[in-house]
């Protein structure tokens, strides 16, 4: 029997990784990194088996030619991108974990495709290079399409984690799981309004999310959340599958700073599981 | 005149380590390898994925000059201009101001 021991949900612009002085936002910068240290510390301190990377992708693996809705990354390892000026690395898989959640979700009704060795950018490594910097844990990265319509709902992402985390406890390959997901919140990119963030429509969601309001957070449509988070707040469909993972209690967000440098609203968050 | 090829062109040009790296800074070189790529057989329908450019002159012609505007203009997702534009290292924010692209 295994169980979600961790869960968070984060914010995961490239410009972390390439962009760590500012002189205007160092300030800003330094919260944020002090965050994932704070963040990191929790998940070690969790003695994780595996983690499940909820993330997406942002149209280097898949395209318009073929966007699934849901994917698993399976096998024994996975390469980055390297896109935005970030590095290329290998990242370890948890293979025969990956394998029993596939199984698991597809019995369960949802119709999640398989990748053996999906490439990952850095809505992963960019995470991954703050929580396990020795990329000692194994992964399985859950890829779900936020950017070519039609999207899943909110209701159906949150769905897929309640599927997620009975599939977590049904299999006795990984004991011990920790689930993060990537993505959000406000941010406009390939856009015109490119650059654009909006606090205000950003700590709104937190304390939905937070709280949880699960009525208004699964009735979010996309609508919604374009105008008010741009299409980059899509990635807060990610959010909903380790809501639904973490048992749907919410959570408590560590900090949230609206970072011009990295053109998004950053925020850490982790989840109560009970 | 198809979005679909205009799209399809501009992501596998997009692909970090790949086209882009061979031919940097120019887009005009990348997209004539691509095309000579997907007009062979087998690599044409490799996977069975369509990877038919049936691209006009104008359209061959705005890829080229790496227009991101026009390429937003004419519906190519977000993301793939901006991944495009990532690899050629197009500034594609002030390309949309120059070409009269606002935040309205």
């Amino acid at each position: 029997m295994g169980e979600v021991v961790w869960a968070a949900c984060v914010s995961h612009a490239g410009g972390q990784l390439r962009v760590r002085q500012s002189e205007r936002e160092q300030d800003k910068l330094d919260r944020v990194y002090a965050g994932w240290e704070r963040l990191r510390d929790s998940l070690a301190q969790a003695r994780p088996d595996a983690l499940v990377v909820v993330g997406n992708d942002h149209m280097f693996t898949f395209s318009e030619d073929l966007m699934p809705t849901f994917t698993i990354g399976r096998g024994e390892g996975f390469e980055t991108w390297g896109e935005l000026g970030n590095t290329i690395r290998p990242l370890p898989g948890a293979a025969a974990l990956a394998d029993e959640l596939h199984g698991a979700l597809v019995s369960a009704g949802f119709d999640v495709s398989g990748m053996p060795g999906m490439r990952l950018d850095h809505s992963y490594a960019c995470p991954l290079e703050f929580l396990d910097p020795a990329d000692a844990i194994p992964l399985v990265p859950l890829s779900v399409n936020t950017f070519v319509r039609p999207l899943p709902s909110f209701a159906r992402c949150r769905q897929l984690g309640i599927a997620l985390a009975d599939a977590i406890a049904a299999q006795t390959v990984a004991e011990r799981v920790a689930v993060v997901a990537t993505g959000g919140i406000s941010h406009w990119i390939g856009v015109p309004e490119t650059g654009r963030i909006n606090p205000e429509w950003d700590r709104w969601f937190l304390d939905l999310f937070e709280a949880p309001d699960l009525a208004a957070l699964d009735g979010m449509s996309e609508a919604q959340f374009v105008a008010g988070g741009g299409p980059g707040a899509g990635e807060l469909l990610c959010w909903m599958v380790a809501l639904g993972a973490a048992g749907s209690h919410g959570g408590r967000r560590l900090l949230y700073e609206p970072v011009e440098e990295w053109i998004t609203g950053i925020s850490l968050v982790e989840m109560e599981l009970t | 005149m198809s979005r679909t090829h205009l799209q399809r062109a501009a992501y596998h040009l997009s692909l970090p380590g790949s086209l882009a790296e061979r031919h940097p800074g120019d887009p005009a070189a990348a997209l004539a390898e691509l095309r000579a790529i997907t007009q062979g057989e087998p690599l044409a329908s490799l996977r069975g994925i369509d990877m038919r450019l049936e691209l006009t002159d104008e359209e061959a012609g705005l890829i080229a000059v790496g227009d991101v505007a026009a390429l937003y203009r004419r519906g190519v997702h977000p993301n793939v201009v901006r991944n495009f534009a990532g690899v050629f290292g197009i500034d594609y924010v002030a390309a949309y101001r120059e070409a009269g692209l606002r935040d309205d």
